[in-house]
């Protein structure tokens, strides 16, 4: 699939998976490959960007035995946002689904 | 690899981002991957780059230095503040010891130099008892000072490290509490010792002066004994 496809996608998944919890880096990067086929360094960027577009904030907690882990919260921008997008996205892709079975049924 | 590639663009705050990734690879390792197989699900270090290149430049850090600048120089004041109160801290000390000694005084029947003023020996150990109770009190209040001064540089140490932080943009610690954590049991018993000492004292104060007042068959017993510079008998 198109690398800028996925991209913009990513984003909104990131923002879901931090709807629910608070994660540190790491854990978004195995939650998304875990479903979702990318390269485990792809997601930090995107984690940058959100942060400087005001959509997350960063804070550090400390682990027992070892060093402290970066957690990455949603901020209310970064909520409605998602809220927003996820509406748009989901009507989007309803659109796109039904186009490409119409196509299908069409051929078949 | 990634860092000549984050260098070559001159991405900003570059520290914090290859920190991030080295927690990944710790992560991968825990998990039992190799560097080789971590590096190949990695992705390409040149298309990280560029894509954090693309992501947008961090904010410029001049807020970092105006921040340091401002920390040093509430840092005098802070000082100045901590020498106070460690004096406060000797003076408690001071008057717990000067306390133990007039108790032991009084109770010994000892007059160190005649300076504790003349009355019946009940009173004396009455007041004696009351002293020791004080002594006390203090003790605790200052094993708690003390915990408070070893606290209080610390607690300072992550609000600054915390501001430099937040001026940059970059994610901050928990605030470190300034007051002092004792075991749970420790601090109970703290309490019961510090409650049945300052019992005791005011107790034992207004017993003493009672039983003064009794015994000199006088309300202003002081006088009667010719304390503070009074003619005795008046």
């Amino acid at each position: 699939m198109n690398a800028q496809t996925k991209k913009g996608v990513l984003e909104l998944c990131v923002l879901s998976l931090l709807q629910k919890r608070d994660c540190y880096g790491y854990e978004i990067s195995q939650q998304l490959s875990k479903r979702i086929d990318i390269a485990g360094g792809t997601i930090y960027p995107i984690l940058r960007k959100l942060k400087n577009d005001g959509l997350l904030t960063t804070y550090l907690q400390e682990e027992s035995g070892g060093p402290p882990r970066k957690y990455y919260a949603l901020t209310s921008l970064g909520r409605e946002t998602y809220c927003r997008e996820r509406a748009e996205y989901l009507d989007f892709a309803r659109t796109v689904l039904a186009m490409l079975e119409d196509e299908n049924d069409n051929k078949g | 690899m990634l860092e000549s590639e984050l260098k070559k663009r001159r991405i900003g705050e570059r520290e914090e981002i290859l920190a991030e990734y080295e927690q990944h690879f710790a992560f991968q390792r825990a998990d039992g991957f190799s560097q080789e197989e971590i590096c190949a699900r990695l992705g390409d270090p040149a298309q990280l780059a560029a894509q954090f290149d693309a992501e947008g430049r961090a904010p410029a850090g001049g807020g970092k230095t105006a921040a340091r600048a401002g920390i040093y120089a509430l840092s005098v004041l802070a000082l100045a503040l901590y020498l106070v109160l460690a004096a406060c801290g000797v003076a408690m000390l001071a008057l717990c010891a000067a306390s133990a000694a007039l108790a032991v005084c009084l109770l010994g029947g000892l007059s160190a130099g005649a300076l504790t003023p003349p009355m019946p020996y009940g009173c004396a150990a009455v007041f004696g008892v009351a002293l020791a109770a004080l002594s006390v009190l203090v003790a605790v209040g200052c094993v708690y000072f003390a915990a408070l001064l070893w606290r209080l540089p610390r607690a300072y140490g992550r609000f600054c490290r915390n501001a430099i932080a937040a001026a940059g943009g970059e994610p901050m610690l928990p605030t470190d509490p300034a007051t002092p954590r004792f075991a749970p049991g420790r601090a109970r018993r703290m309490r019961t010792v510090a409650l049945v000492a300052f019992g005791t004292f005011v107790g034992f104060s207004l017993l003493g002066m009672a039983v003064a007042m009794l015994c000199a068959g006088a309300l202003p017993f002081w006088h009667a004994w010719g304390w503070f510079g009074y003619t005795a008998g008046v």
